[in-house]
């Protein structure tokens, strides 16, 4: 009993002590916030592009903190976040979360919001449009806030349309359409100018919004197979048939539509409205100066002003098995990079803010050129599928839809219908039907 | 303990690590992925794996997009492993005579194996760019209309199977080219001599004589060939549409773009066993080549 008790005393002796310096020494340490991100947000929040306003240095300086910034490159990044988030170990504070990586499997490997956003809530809510945050909403409870969203427009050649007497971008898709037609032409060294940069992965879903409708809604209801589709899609095929859109269009990808533009061989294109930096940038742009932006056109009779915008929406998020000790500071760091103030500034640093109220600073309008047909995008912003295990197999169908209803010689309608057919398939593997 | 005794331990010992970096490399990631192939399982699901049987397999064999993949890579196979076998043999019986500057063709000849198969996918996809591809803008300056070489189903297979042959036919070549300088020169003196004419010296002497190389190079470009994936993944990422989208593509997209991977693994055991099936028929018959009888089950 003796040695038992000496034992003890022994262990005693030697453990409170290491344990209270492991404590100080714990408690000197900085503050340290570990952030998962793209290298994109990274540099608007560094403001290590645009205006160069360290919005990051801020909220260290305010907080007592030094965020870790651990970049990610795109490819593998869902894989490489999935992965961390479902270790027993995890790593980060915060995570950012693409809305197509938002399913129920990953949500519930995030710390839901909800009574942060009700003990401390961040700035105006009603600012940050509701469609953005409709992917991180699981079961009634919010598990990430908007950081960055990729609005669409319509970039096109102020140059052509002038060559060809046009003077404003089209209002309506049917205007699009005949413009595109118009400015279709070959020039004197032989190479062929295409109306419109029709691209099958980007665009497929777009020309459907601007006929009011989603291939799959966010109520998982079918549409792929609906009149307005299957008129959007003749459409594109007559174009096609006519020359203005590329004939290599099934293949066309952003980057070879980028190029495209930028040697003044496609007059029109639908892109992220942040390309209008990236088109009329003389070092790798022959058209600099030349492309302008505009609201990507709705058809006429639909009501719609313009079409939807297909966003891609970032969100901040905490993960689930996310150190305790951090998480109150990691809730700080979503209110703060969501202020006003925040949004604005990283705006400035390039970045694509959430907010509705960004959009109409005079700040904002007077640095970025396309800053009111993004303000008018944002209204009506919200992502064209529903983010589900089966989304990605959606897209792939679609694509390969349009792109056999565009190029090939069956009944659009028939193509249509083997697409919804294909999707109904998925929702049920995906057990939603 | 006998000397022969201590030297058979003295083996094990010595093969020990490898044997074991084999099996935690190697036979236990197999077994693995081949008990996954019988799992519903997505990467992150929170619910635990449901046990399928064989439904993944047999979903897949139901699949019209699996089995327009499955004969799409047989014609891939088919049709690059005939192009780089005849390319090889022909550009090593050609390079075995004797002739100027032989060395710097033989350089250039290699020259495709300098590069990684990526880079070289990469220049080919410029080379061959529909809108601004210098092939094209030859072709447009002869008089001729432009090719969609990779962008249109009736060509993009095709051009694919061109550039992997062009990029894979030195690796015959250079498996060929020594097995053709071994053979002894008297063979073809007597064969002269004999009044052989050169195809029956081909017939009669050299491709007898370098049968057992033809044939390590049939079964290596056979297994590699099938399992092709990063030149498709550049050119072409599968399309326009699926025209390209042979089983390594197919499945590429079910694991890493579907996250499915209960009917990823069970794809790539599939394929397993296609490459084990081609390949055992190949090897059974260089075995009995070189050795003269059928090699032991």
């Amino acid at each position: 009993m003796k040695r038992l008790v000496l034992l003890v005393a022994v262990i005693l002796l030697f453990a409170i002590p290491s344990f209270v310096f492991s404590r100080g020494a714990a408690e000197a340490e900085p503050k340290r916030l570990v952030v998962w991100a793209h290298s994109v947000h990274h540099e608007v929040a560094r403001g290590l592009t645009g205006a160069g306003i360290d919005v990051s240095e801020r909220f260290e300086e305010e907080f007592g903190v030094e965020i870790e910034w651990i970049t990610l490159p795109w490819a593998g990044m869902q894989e490489r976040i999935l992965r961390e988030l479902t270790a027993p170990d995890v790593e980060p504070d915060v995570v950012f979360i693409n809305h197509n990586w938002a399913d129920r499997d990953l949500l519930s490997h995030l710390a839901p919001l909800d009574e942060y956003m009700n003990v401390s809530p961040f700035e105006d809510p009603r600012d940050i449009p509701e469609g953005l945050f409709a992917p991180f909403l699981h079961d009634g409870s919010t598990y990430g806030v908007p950081y960055r969203i990729t609005l669409r427009a319509l970039h096109y050649n102020r140059r052509i349309f002038d060559e060809h007497g046009i003077e404003n971008p089209p209002k309506t898709l049917e205007e699009l359409m005949e413009i595109a037609r118009a400015v279709t032409h070959t020039r004197a060294d032989g190479a062929r100018v295409y109306g419109f940069g029709f691209r099958p992965d980007q665009d497929e879903l777009t020309i459907l919004r601007a006929f009011g409708i989603d291939a799959l809604t966010q109520d998982f209801e079918i549409n792929i197979n609906s009149p307005e589709a299957v008129e959007a899609y003749s459409a594109a095929r007559v174009l096609y048939k006519e020359g203005v859109i590329p004939p290599d269009f099934p293949a066309l990808d952003t980057a070879t539509a980028q190029e495209l533009i930028g040697e003044g061989l496609i007059a029109m294109g639908g892109f992220p409205d942040g390309y209008y930096v990236r088109f009329n940038n003389p070092e790798v742009s022959r058209e600099a100066g030349n492309m302008e932006a505009a609201p990507f056109p709705a058809a006429a009779g639909t009501g719609l002003v313009s079409a939807p915008s297909d966003s891609a929406i970032w969100g901040v998020a905490i993960p689930q098995r996310a150190r305790q000790s951090t998480r109150d500071l990691a809730w700080e760091f979503i209110r703060f990079f969501s202020s006003k103030e925040a949004q604005l500034d990283m705006a400035l640093n390039g970045n694509a803010p959430v907010r509705s109220s960004t959009y109409v600073e005079d700040r904002f309008l007077a640095e970025v050129p396309y800053g009111e047909v993004s303000s008018q995008a944002i209204q009506t912003a919200s992502p064209a599928l529903p983010t589900f295990g089966g989304t990605a197999e959606v897209r792939d169908i679609v694509r390969e839809a349009a792109i056999e209803s565009i190029t090939g010689d069956r009944d659009v309608a028939a193509v249509l219908d083997n697409a919804a057919a294909e999707i109904e398939r998925v929702l049920r593997e995906h057990g939603i039907r | 303990m006998t000397l022969q005794r201590k030297n058979v331990c003295f083996s094990y010992v010595m093969l020990t690590p490898l044997l074991l970096i084999t099996v935690f490399v190697l036979i236990i990631p197999l077994l693995s992925a081949f008990r996954l192939s019988f799992f519903q399982y997505r990467l992150g699901q929170v619910d635990p794996m449901e046990y399928v049987g064989t439904a993944n397999y047999l979903r897949i064999f139901r699949d019209s997009r699996f089995l327009a993949a499955f004969a799409r890579t047989v014609i891939f196979m088919a049709a690059t492993v005939s192009l780089q076998m005849f390319g090889g043999f022909f550009v090593a019986l050609l390079l075995a005579k004797p002739f100027p500057a032989k060395g710097l063709l033989i350089a250039a000849v290699l020259s495709p194996m300098a590069a990684s198969e990526a880079v070289l996918a990469v220049i080919w996809r410029y080379l061959l760019n529909f809108q601004m591809g210098p092939v094209n803008y030859a072709l447009q300056l002869l008089g001729m209309q432009r090719v969609q070489f990779l962008t249109s189903p009736e060509w993009a297979l095709w051009s694919v199977v061109f550039v992997y042959s062009w990029q894979a036919f030195p690796s015959v070549f250079i498996l060929l080219y020594p097995v053709r300088l071994s053979i002894p020169r008297e063979l073809y003196e007597a064969a002269h001599i004999d009044g052989s004419s050169a195809f029956q010296t081909l017939r009669l002497i050299t491709a007898p004589m370098m049968r057992p190389g033809i044939l390590v190079a049939l079964v290596f470009r056979t297994i590699i060939s099938l399992r092709t994936f990063g030149i498709f993944q550049t050119l072409t990422r599968g399309g326009p549409g699926r025209a390209t989208e042979v089983l390594s593509i197919f499945l590429y997209q079910r694991t890493f773009a579907y996250w499915q991977f209960g009917a990823g693994a069970a794809v790539g055991f599939i394929m397993v066993a296609l490459t084990m099936v081609l390949a055992s028929g190949q090897i059974r018959r260089m075995h009995k080549s070189l050795f003269g009888r059928e090699a032991p089950r």
